[in-house]
């Protein structure tokens, strides 16, 4: 039996909406169901599972009709589906009355269900949400059956919030293969039986890195799983570290041939490294260069030490750094930023003196 | 620490030039600019600065122990080589980690060794400009740190900052994640689930109300037009016309048997009436011979009266019907005219069987209609009691469709609700993102600004009293007593006290403001070098600022300090400048 595991599709989410790469973005989440229908056809796939979270809220009706149009173009595709911490189901809302095409599977109880498919000898269980918190797991301490079939279990959480699971437990209970969902990163247990896919596209800048599903093959012979890469865009970390003969311009100029024009990459700049004191970076004009989430500066002035340490003991500036700096090995950020808002303001006051501390 | 010879090569204008330094006063004439390159050449060479090119020698004497450096800026890297004059000759010594007395670095040779007049090529008065620095110097130790400016700036800083906070965003969030927590709270069981087919019956059932609704309304005005048409034709009383039916029955029944058992008496009514009467005195006159002839026994007689006697009987009964007949028939032509004088009057009635049989048909057709109108009433009634109930259906429908639109747009609310609240929470990700950062920026400015302020409330109190308890005796001493010394209060006012009065700078002289200052700044030198005398860098400025001036502030160095002094002035000033035999002093023109 050949599956793909996916899940947290967030169908409906609008990642980036208020930049201009925002539709692109929102379109590439409201299709990943159409690609994944392509995918299952192109790679003969008998079970596509998702792992919670399809829609990013409670599905409406329209949304529950631009699914069925995708499920049904899965003809040879079984879906078997839980509802996750953002489409939890209440009772009568259009996801739990929803009548799915006869190929797809909604486990919508709060409790574990299963559904056999005994011409590829495996089961899939599962439990749907019926509110954002779920602090009870459901599958905890249950056994699957004794029934000579292969056991998938679909599990959406994990955190102490969201269904908390110990996945050891889990395995050692039976369990052939986990299939979990709700952390936007992928991960893959040591014994390869569990798996969090991830998103299929990126919803936020912070979910940096590719994203994609897991694709798997489940016979008498065991488990095979093979990560493949979805999303057609991916967010980036792009640090330039910063040196004192660093300007505005240059940084710029170096920024326009390093972003990516097509769409396909947004970059969340890091600046780090010594920059000249007299030097503020400008955060605005960096993120109308192009697809710029957003710059973090975390360049510190290119104080020279010595010359402030040749100040005299009770010069002001002086008992400043002494006060101020943090302690060898100590990472205190806000002593660090007050220093250098204390420096810059009394170099500021002296005027004309910062070339000294260069 | 003592300057004891230099030499100089490609620092600026001076090159080539070799200048032994006296143990006192050294008179530095030069023109413009010439004293600073000099001044920087010395820290270039005592340093190594790179900022300034040049090469030279420079030595000095300290506690007994001479030093020679020397440095080639020019280089890239720069050299530099570094020696001790010993009686033995050089010893090399590391030109890193020249022995120069604690605490002298290229800032302290820059700004605290050498001394420049406050005001002068500075905006503002001298006085306020000499009362800053002096305050400067008390409360952050270093005059040329405004500390008001310093406080300002951070804190316009951190006014800025917290003017891009959006602290409804943190509200905003917490209200948005309160109602995605009532969201899931949500409950639609109660929704129908035949939403179509009940739509579907309830379009069914109006159907069939309009069709009823239109039925009875067409039965209504039949009706409505037939009982008018009874009405006017004064129909209206539908047991009379039964009543006058039954009666027009009997009436023809009974005219039509007379006309046909009568038909010849009613041309002879007068003789049958005539007879009538007759036959009973023939009877009895019969009787009377019947009875004579018996008593006179004459039976022929009697026998023949007998006969005369029955057949006077048979016609006295014969006529007396039929004069009942005749009396009948009138009666009931009485009553038929009557009749087709109600129902049909415009008919010339005779009183005839003919008519009777007309009246009779008539009055059964309007007996008829009159049943034809209460079955059509029945069926209309049952109509009405069929479209009631069938209203009364569809408005149960109707309810219950109303109360599912009522529960499936509350659900459509409610879905629409929870994708706003999430985009909306999607939105205010960031900006509390961006506010926890600038929170922490704002943090991090209290902290820079409450540390300046503790710190500078420190140096006040503690090198700054010193200093200004050294810089009192100076002052003191500079101006031959005629003041007392200097206070700084605790609102940072400055006053020069003499006789008994607090003078702010503003009522002293320029002199007298020159000679505090310069009291500040050597007391400064004590704190920092106490024990040791250094080499004293006084900029053109004190050379220009007058005779008296000059002349006090010379003649308590001359007595007082025991460390050179380097008196920086232009050749002009230096050709002019007095020669005093109790003040030796070594003239070095630079140019």
């Amino acid at each position: 039996m050949r599956f793909i595991h996916t899940a947290d599709l967030h169908i409906g989410a609008k990642p980036d909406a208020d930049r201009a790469w925002g539709p692109a973005r929102e379109d590439a989440v409201r299709h990943a169901l159409e690609r994944f229908a392509d995918i299952c056809d192109q790679e003969a796939v008998d079970l596509l599972l998702i792992a919670g979270d399809l829609f990013h809220f409670p599905p409406t009706e329209a949304m529950l009709k631009e699914a069925d149009a995708q499920f049904a173009r899965m003809k040879r595709t079984k879906v078997v589906l839980t509802a996750g911490n953002h489409d939890y189901l209440r009772p009568g809302c259009a996801f739990s009355r929803h009548a799915f095409p006869e190929n797809v599977t909604l486990l919508a109880g709060p409790q574990l269900q299963t559904v056999s498919f005994p011409e590829w000898g495996a089961d899939v269980s599962g439990f749907s949400y019926d509110g954002e918190i779920l602090r009870d797991n459901p599958a905890a301490g249950v056994r699957p059956p004794r029934n000579g079939l292969r056991h998938i279990l679909l599990l959406h959480g994990g955190d102490p919030d969201h269904a908390p699971a110990d996945v050891t437990a889990l395995k050692d209970a039976g369990w052939d293969y986990i299939a979990m969902g709700h952390v936007h990163r992928p991960s893959l247990n040591e014994a390869g039986k569990a798996a969090m896919p991830g998103t299929p596209e990126p919803l936020s800048r912070n979910e940096t890195g590719e994203h994609g599903f897991y694709l798997g093959e489940m016979d008498a012979g065991g488990l095979t799983l093979a990560w493949r890469r979805f999303s057609r865009f991916t967010y980036t970390d792009l640090r330039i570290t910063i040196t004192p003969e660093t300007t505005q311009a240059s940084l710029e100029a170096l920024l326009r041939r390093r972003l990516q024009t097509d769409g396909s990459e947004v970059c969340r700049l890091i600046l780090t490294g010594r920059r000249d004191p007299a030097v503020r970076f400008d955060s605005g004009a960096l993120l109308d260069l192009g697809p710029v989430s957003g710059v973090t500066d975390e360049t510190l002035p290119d104080y020279d030490w010595d010359v402030l340490a040749e100040r005299p003991e009770h010069d002001l500036l002086r008992r400043a750094v002494r006060e101020l700096a943090p302690a060898d090995g100590d990472e205190d950020p806000l002593r660090q930023k007050a220093l250098y808002h204390a420096l810059d303001a009394l170099l500021a006051s002296e005027g004309g003196k910062q070339e000294v501390l260069r | 620490m003592k300057l004891t010879r230099c030499s100089l090569d490609q620092f600026g204008k001076l090159t080539d030039k070799e200048f032994d330094l006296a143990d006192g006063f050294n008179l530095i004439c030069g023109s413009r600019g010439s004293g600073r390159t000099f001044r920087a050449a010395l820290s270039a060479l005592l340093f190594g600065s790179a900022q300034e090119a040049g090469r030279g020698t420079l030595e000095w004497e300290r506690d007994g122990r001479a030093f020679r450096v020397e440095r080639d800026l020019t280089r890239t890297p720069p050299r530099a080589a570094a020696w001790e004059k010993t009686e033995a000759g050089l010893r090399d010594i590391s030109a890193a980690d020249l022995p120069l007395p604690p605490s002298l670095t290229p800032h302290t040779y820059s700004h605290t060794l050498t001394i420049r007049l406050p005001g002068a090529g500075t905006e503002g008065s001298p006085a306020g400009e000499c009362r800053r620095r002096i305050l400067s110097l008390q409360s952050c130790g270093n005059e040329d740190i405004v500390l008001g400016t310093t406080l300002a700036d951070l804190k316009e800083k951190r006014r800025v900052l917290r003017k891009q906070l959006q602290p409804e965003a943190a509200a905003r969030m917490a209200a948005v994640r309160r109602g995605l927590a009532e969201a899931q709270q949500a409950d639609f069981s109660a929704a129908a689930e035949d939403w179509n087919d009940e739509k579907e019956r309830l379009a069914d059932q109006e159907a069939r109300a309009r069709r009823l609704t239109e039925e009875r309304s067409h039965m209504t005005r039949e009706l409505q037009a037939r009982q008018a048409l009874l009405r006017e034709r004064r129909l209206d009383d539908p047991e009379a016309v039964k009543k006058d039916l039954e009666t027009a029955s009997v009436l023809a029944g009974s005219l039509a048997n007379f006309e046909e058992c009568y038909a010849d008496s009613r041309f002879f009514p007068g003789a049958v009436r005539l007879i009538s009467y007759l036959s009973l005195p023939v009877m009895l006159l019969f009787f009377w011979l019947v009875v004579n002839s018996f008593q006179t026994q004459r039976y022929g007689g009697a026998a023949l009266a007998s006969v005369g006697f029955f057949l006077a009987l048979l016609v006295s009964l014969r006529f007396s019907r039929k004069q009942d007949a005749l009396a009948a028939q009138e009666k009931n032509r009485k009553i038929l005219l009557g009749l087709l004088e109600k129902y049909m009057p415009a008919h010339e009635a005779a009183g005839t069987a003919q008519e009777a049989a007309e009246l009779q048909e008539y009055l059964t057709k309007v007996s008829e209609t009159f049943t034809y109108l209460e079955d059509r009433e029945a069926v209309l009634q049952d109509k009405t009691e069929e479209l009631s109930r069938i209203l009364g259906d569809n408005e149960a429908i109707s309810r219950n469709l109303e109360e599912n639109l009522t529960r499936r747009l509350a659900r459509e609310r409610w879905e629409d609700n929870v994708r706003k609240l999430r985009e909306e929470e999607a939105a205010l990700q960031p900006v509390l993102e961006k506010n926890q950062a600038l929170e922490e920026e704002i943090a991090a400015l209290d902290l820079a600004v409450e540390t300046l302020a503790e710190l500078s409330a420190r140096t006040a109190a503690d090198p700054g009293a010193a200093l200004t308890d050294a810089a009192s005796r100076i002052f003191r001493e500079i101006t031959g007593g005629r003041y007392r010394g200097v206070r700084i209060t605790g609102d940072q006012q400055l006053l020069a006290e003499q006789d008994g009065d607090l003078l702010p700078p503003e009522a002293l002289s320029a002199v007298t403001l020159a000679q505090l200052y310069f009291s500040f700044r050597l007391a400064m030198i004590r704190l920092l070098w106490p024990d040791e005398p250094m080499p004293l860098f006084l900029d053109g400025s004190l050379a220009s600022c007058g005779g008296e001036c000059l002349a006090s502030l010379v003649s308590w160095l001359r007595g007082s300090y025991r460390g050179q002094v380097f008196l920086f002035t232009s050749p002009e000033e230096g050709e002019t400048m007095p020669e005093d035999p109790e003040i030796p002093f070594r003239k070095i023109m630079l140019d």
